[in-house]
């Protein structure tokens, strides 16, 4: 899908571009014990 | 006594509210206590809420560092309990490497909520921090407890086997959600910090 990376640089500017990027839908996981 | 507690970081519970202002009290002590050997390269403060954050190196010289240290503090990831949260990349959506890190045991429903832990199995607090260097021809990725954060908190994904002859061919590092609907709020903070 296509979303708005916030691309950040050392000089201190930002600006957002649009990506296509392939997001996964979270699975569970299994949490550790305590 | 843990590093945290040493170091006198601040700590924060579910219920409070978290400010940049102790956000950055805390990188203040760290750079206090750190060793020389160490130079910030680049310090971010993100303004705007996105789903994906990307960390620009490609103006960076990053040949005469041993390793690449990445510090960073991000409040505002939404998921349900026990779901892997968001994803680290080097060099871009292809992925020459990939990381996930993931949220145990406790739902991150309010802008207070930070992935990173400095309280033993809670997932609300300040710092995490990881370095990456090269060996034997591999990139690696150092998850020291140095802040006591969960364990697990990145985990090796299948690109991890990427060849790297060199930790300059790192050019970006981008922290992306893994699903519709994630983001990654205004109150970020990441540093790229040199170490030699």
């Amino acid at each position: 899908m296509r979303i708005d990376v916030l691309v950040c640089r050392p000089d201190g500017t930002q600006e957002f571009e649009s990506r296509e990027i392939e997001l996964e839908e979270p699975a569970p996981e299994e949490a550790p014990a305590g | 006594m843990t590093r945290t507690q040493h170091l006198g970081l601040c700590r924060w519970t579910a219920d409070d509210a978290v400010s940049v202002a102790e956000i950055n009290e805390n990188f203040t002590i760290l750079d206090e206590g750190v060793p020389e050997s160490r130079t910030t390269l680049m310090e971010v403060t993100t303004a705007a809420q996105s789903a994906a954050v990307e960390l620009d190196l490609s103006s960076l010289d990053l040949t005469p560092y041993r390793r690449l240290r990445l510090e960073m503090s991000v409040f505002g990831l939404q998921s349900s309990s026990n779901y892997t949260l968001a994803k680290l990349y080097l060099n871009g959506d292809t992925a020459t490497a990939r990381f996930s890190m993931s949220s145990y045991g406790t739902s991150w429903t309010s802008a207070t909520a930070s992935f990173a832990s400095v309280t033993p199995n809670s997932n609300y607090g300040s710092l995490a921090a990881s370095e990456f260097f090269v060996h034997g021809g591999r990139l690696c990725i150092s998850t020291r407890r140095e802040f006591d954060y969960d364990s697990d908190f990145w985990k090796p994904d299948t690109a991890f086997t990427s060849t790297y002859t060199a930790l300059s061919a790192i050019r970006k590092i981008s922290l992306i959600a893994t699903s519709a609907g994630y983001y990654i709020a205004a109150g970020a903070k990441f540093k790229i910090l040199g170490v030699k």
